[in-house]
């Protein structure tokens, strides 16, 4: 990996990190940049290989497709188990299915780096209470701006130095790792496997406000497990199920509970 | 009092607040915070448009707007809208307390985290990566990406903006009535949705199964007489994932698990459970519950 590479690879993490505003702020960078589908062509265009570099993706992506971030909570961090994992387990020569436990493994050290940016940017927030008593407006605009120190120091400069001078450890870690210890790999894999469900747990949390409510979750697992249908088909009967609820259920629904309160 | 021309907020204006919202909604996110300087960001074209010229009110202004902010920013959008329509009427004059605009983004930011949590990263993405994954799996092919990255900018930018305005142009009267009846029950439905896509992708994506088995020695060779896996399958494919799935919700639910914890737990049930079936398989030597030689007898998922 070349400086210019591991520097356009750190950027593509910064830009696609949770809390950087330049490629359409969430939308455009935590939503499109830094899901592994999308990084594994712009890893591949980097590094040169773009089938590889999207089937990686594609591998990788499986496991964390129904992750979602309430309230700032990133169980697994995306931004280096897309632009640390996948590059260097194309570099390794990984093949997709084991580069989903060595991007596990980066995603779950990620973790760490988020924590102490979350944690440390309140430390903007409490200039911005001083500002909003000074009535100095344009002070709390630039804490906007000033608040990416912390992320360009975690995603961009930090990412560069680990891909560019850590690129070697990396693939001899690999070796050694896929030569010495191989149930580690192995357990990451199975690991892996079981992660979406991490995710799907989290969002059940989020939406289920009664038990009951959790039949429709397992109808459309059902539906799945013994009719192999897609998401878009899932999607369909999900949409028409809801609108007939909407029609036909969700007054009555409103009713008992005013009649309950 | 001579009658004042009621100061609008003009449509430049609100297309460069929601711009503003779109791209700084979590630049200076802190957990103690979370959005609200960028809320701040958002608003400081009106605000300097109203309190410009009056210190006073601008730091009331400002002292409202720093307090906690957190919903889904794609979608809980609708709140700055109403937000700002409020913030309108009480520069031309409206009796409005400052709670009682705090009162208004709580009471939509709260249900748009979650129902907005549930359709965009929980619904819409999955689905348009399901696709995407679709079009490249196997081939390696550039498309797919290349249609989620653009599919989903177009669809959410597009219903970002019409939240917004949808939330400006009703305004409290109106989301006050929703939040009583309408607005429950869409979300309510859209819920019912989220559920049954949600089900959908991790019966597609959990990916858990188990090698337990029994193994003859036939002939000196170990030889597959029946796999648990192959038996669920007949009955219920997928169910070892449903129930993972299931354990998990209920710890974070009823026995408040943080996020990490139900990551350890799933960390400590797979580790064990791979250690059990290792040990079991490699020392014991069970006639019956004999590994192949060369083999996934370390997994029991």
């Amino acid at each position: 990996m070349t400086v210019i590479q591991a520097a356009l690879l750190a950027l593509f993490c910064y830009l696609g990190a949770l809390t950087t505003p330049w490629a359409l702020g969430t939308s455009g960078g935590w939503y499109v940049i830094s899901r592994p589908l999308v990084a594994g062509l712009l890893c591949g265009l980097v590094l040169g290989d773009v089938k590889t570099g999207v089937l990686i993706g594609v591998a990788v992506q499986t496991v964390v497709i129904g992750l979602i971030t309430p309230g700032g909570a990133v169980p697994i961090d995306l931004s280096f188990m897309c632009y640390l994992g996948i590059p260097f387990a194309m570099i390794s020569g990984l093949s997709p299915a084991a580069s989903v436990a060595f991007a596990v493994g980066f995603g779950i050290l990620g973790t760490a780096a988020w924590q102490l940016l979350s944690v440390g940017n309140a430390g903007w927030a409490h200039l911005g209470d001083r500002y909003a008593e000074e009535g100095n407006l344009d002070g709390i605009i630039r804490i906007n701006y000033y608040a990416q120190i912390g992320t360009f120091i975690l995603r961009g400069i930090l990412t560069f130095l680990v891909l560019y001078f850590g690129q070697s450890v990396a693939v001899n870690l690999v070796t050694f790792v896929q030569t010495n210890l191989p149930w580690l790999f192995q357990f990451l894999s199975v690991l892996g496997g079981a992660l979406p469900a991490i995710g799907i747990a989290i969002l059940l949390v989020q939406i289920t406000s009664t038990t009951k409510m959790l039949m429709w979750f397992i109808l459309g697992w059902s539906l799945v497990a013994y009719f192999k249908i897609n998401l878009v088909a899932a999607a369909v009967f999900g949409g028409i199920i809801a609108i007939v609820y909407y029609l036909y259920f969700s007054k009555i629904e409103l009713e008992e509970e005013a009649s309950e309160a | 009092m001579a009658e004042q021309t009621y100061n609008k907020v003009t449509p430049p204006e609100l297309k460069r607040m929601w711009w503003i919202w779109i791209f700084f909604n979590l630049s200076a996110f802190s957990m103690e915070r979370m959005q609200s300087m960028a809320f701040v960001y958002m608003m400081s074209p009106i605000l300097r448009k109203y309190y410009g010229n009056d210190p006073e009110g601008m730091k009331d202004a400002l002292k409202r707007h720093m307090v906690f902010f957190n919903t889904e920013p794609q979608t809980g959008v609708i709140a700055n809208g109403v937000a700002t329509a409020l913030e309108e009427q009480k520069a031309n004059g409206s009796e409005i307390e400052d709670d009682a605009i705090n009162a208004v983004k709580a009471g939509i930011m709260g249900p748009m985290a979650g129902i907005g949590d549930a359709m965009i990263p929980g619904t819409l993405i999955p689905i348009l990566l399901g696709i995407g994954i679709g079009i490249s799996a196997g081939s390696g092919s550039p498309i797919g990406p290349i249609f989620y990255a653009i599919s989903y900018l177009v669809i959410i930018l597009l219903l970002s903006y019409w939240l917004f305005s949808f939330g400006y142009r009703y305004g409290m009267e109106t989301m006050r009535e929703l939040a009583a009846g309408a607005f429950r029950r869409v979300t309510s439905s859209m819920a019912v949705l989220g559920l049954i896509v949600a089900g959908a992708i991790g019966s597609s994506y959990v990916g858990l199964v188990t090698p337990i088995a029994l193994y003859q020695d036939v002939g000196g060779k170990p030889t597959l007489a029946m796999s648990v896996q192959q038996n669920l399958n007949a009955v219920f494919p997928t169910l070892l994932g449903l129930l993972l799935t299931l354990f998990l919700w209920n710890g974070m639910r009823r026995q408040g698990w943080t996020i990490n914890r139900a990551l350890g737990m799933l960390f400590l049930i797979l580790g064990v459970g791979n250690l059990l079936l290792y040990i079991i398989g490699y020392y014991a030597n069970i006639p019956l519950l004999v590994c192949p030689a060369n083999t996934t007898c370390l997994r029991i998922f």
